[in-house]
């Protein structure tokens, strides 16, 4: 599994993808925390988001309240990292050399997801510490209090880089999926981003209880941590089961499929 | 002992038979043309082999195990399937280490296999600044990582200027010198001749033959074309080798006699003793491609005509008789 691993870091290493999926993430942490403490106090865009309040942003965990609003934007960052590294596979051809190289398929997808899972780790932990460093910068800017920041500051980064972490990781999964059934980065991207953007929105305005087990809104209660819709443990299920439900479907599809192109 | 067997191998893709109850034998050791016209299965027939696709009928052993399981002869073959595959926005020296690594390699196994391949010095440019020859050099070398004992190349010659064609087939003898067992797809009949021992014929699944080139090339039909100066000695002529056995054919106002090239001196000869002066006598030695267009179809259009009666016979669109091969094409 390690040689799969192996494998994929050293395609993964190249700028388009670092630049493009952990700066992109930490870039949209940094513009969220920007429009959070711009914009604080005001109503929200939608279901599934929020603007943190200027009570909250002086809060002791108040830098990394911005940071929320950019979680489906992380996601789907990460959704589109995840889909063009499978994608890429099948559109260039490569999959042939890497599935003759090893034809236990379940052996490459995984230890693909395994690749991706560090560069996500990394993109969140940028984007965490993006967040921070531009929370620093906006407080005194935007007249934020931030007397409580510092009492827990290393626990409330690390909570933070956890429960983002755990939000963009499903995120990924779902993007490798999608890619893995249409072996298309840009199908997969639109996919994602037409569900979280207007199909999710449309079914918790018709419905209000699929707000509480929809994909968009349990990752967006991990990423915060629980939202009034869904508790954080309630998020964690969700979040494993959409996960684990992502991993064995790929699995599957990986398994059977014939690479006849 | 083979180092590929396959029997009764099919893979159908809905109605279409791709490859057609395949009985394969390559021998171990030496380089073995693997040919057929465009659709003929091969490509198929290779990716079965190496585990790409699944066989919808049928065996096959690649180095003595089971096609079933790949994964336990993975590590000894290599392949270049189809075109060069590789991640354009990476470098030559990435791609090959992205393979090593998932294959387990030593990263100093990818310098050899790219000075294998002449590519030293350009292994650092990205693969998308590559040319379609270079791009096929490093494919093998990709195919050469894993020090394979079981090479399949399919057109390995693709993209390659003359020079490089010549480097690659003398890679080719090379290789298949050391004892390793080469099965080279490629529509380049010249090169197969060239660079290979035995041949493999495939058309529309169905192998046609199997064996050296030489045992094919001796039952091909050499043959030297007679027109006599007078068209009205022809039933003469005929009567004259018929009597000493030879095998004759008019076509118009010639005749085709089976014979091989050194008779004709001798059919010369006879005519003269008969009385009959010769016009033209030209002597014909097939080549390869002459083997191999007799046998598959000379054009696009024989095989397709062959393949889609193919298809009418096996969904039962037609009662009465349909060509399925090369000849009864012609004769329809």
């Amino acid at each position: 599994m390690l040689r799969v691993v192996k494998s994929e870091l050293i395609r993964l290493n190249r700028p388009s993808f670092m630049i493009g999926g952990v700066g992109a993430m930490a870039l949209f942490g940094s513009i969220a925390t920007v429009i959070g403490f711009a914009a604080a106090g005001k109503a929200g865009p939608g279901p599934g988001q929020y603007i943190p309040t200027v009570a909250a942003l002086a809060g002791s965990d108040g830098f990394t309240a911005g940071l929320m609003l950019a979680a489906n934007l992380i996601g789907i960052v990460v959704l589109s990292f995840w889909a063009i590294a499978v994608a890429s596979d099948y559109s260039t051809g490569f999959i042939r050399l890497l599935a003759q190289a090893e034809p236990r398929r379940w052996r490459l997808l995984v230890g693909k997801a395994l690749a991706l899972v560090l560069y996500t780790l990394a993109g969140a932990l940028a984007a965490t510490l993006a967040a921070y460093g531009t929370a620093l910068v906006c407080a005194p800017i935007f007249d934020v209090s931030t007397a409580a920041w510092g009492t827990d500051t290393l626990v409330t980064l690390a909570e933070t880089f956890r429960n983002l972490s755990l939000s963009a990781v499903v995120w990924g999964v779902i993007g490798l999926l999608i890619a893995l059934l249409t072996r298309s980065s840009g199908v997969a991207i639109a996919v994602g981003v037409g569900y979280v953007v207007i199909f999710e929105n449309m079914i918790v305005a018709v419905s209000q209880d699929a707000g509480t087990w929809l994909l968009g809104g349990t990752l967006t209660a991990l990423a915060a941590g629980g939202t009034s819709a869904i508790s954080f443990e309630s998020a964690l299920q969700l979040g494993a089961a959409y996960l684990v439900a992502g991993i064995l479907i790929a699995i599957a599809v990986m398994h059977f499929r014939e690479i006849t192109y | 002992m083979s180092a590929i067997i396959t029997r009764g191998l099919t893979k159908r893709f809905g109605d279409l038979v791709a490859v057609d109850r395949l009985d394969l034998d390559v021998p171990e050791g030496g380089v073995v043309g693997f040919v057929g016209p465009n659709g003929s299965g091969k490509s198929t027939t290779i990716r079965m082999l190496l585990g790409l696709i699944s066989p919808s009928d049928g065996t096959g052993e690649v180095l003595g195990t089971s096609i079933a399981h790949p994964e336990q002869y993975a590590h000894r073959v290599g392949a270049l399937i189809e075109s060069p595959s590789f991640v354009p926005s990476l470098s030559a020296g990435a791609n090959l280490r992205s393979l090593a690594a998932l294959r387990g390699l030593p990263a100093k196994r990818v310098a050899e296999v790219i000075d294998t391949v002449g590519l030293t010095g350009r292994e650092r440019d990205l693969v998308k600044t590559y040319s379609l020859g270079m791009k096929q050099r490093l494919a093998i070398a990709a195919a050469l990582l894993p020090n394979p004992e079981l090479l399949i190349l399919d057109e390995p010659t693709n993209g390659l200027d003359p020079a490089g064609i010549v480097e690659v087939r003398t890679l080719l003898q090379d290789l298949g010198a050391q004892g390793r067992t080469l099965l080279v797809s490629s529509h380049l009949l010249s090169e197969i001749e060239a660079a290979c021992s035995q041949v493999v014929i495939i058309r529309f699944g169905e192998m046609l033959f199997s064996g050296p080139i030489a045992e094919l090339m001796a039952a091909t039909a050499a043959h030297v074309d007679v027109a006599p100066e007078h068209a009205l000695d022809l039933p003469h002529l005929i009567e004259l080798y018929g009597a000493r056995g030879w095998g004759v054919r008019q076509n118009n106002n010639h005749l085709v006699v089976a014979a091989p090239a050194a008779d004709a001196p001798e059919l010369n000869r006879v005519a003269t003793q008969g009385g009959i002066t010769l016009r033209r006598l030209s002597a014909h030695e097939e080549t390869l491609e002459d083997a191999f267009l007799r046998m598959t179809g000379a054009t696009d259009h024989d095989n397709t005509l062959i393949r889609s009666n193919q298809r009418a016979k096996r969904t039962g669109l037609f009662s009465r008789h349909l060509p399925s091969t090369k000849k009864e094409a012609d004769d329809a």
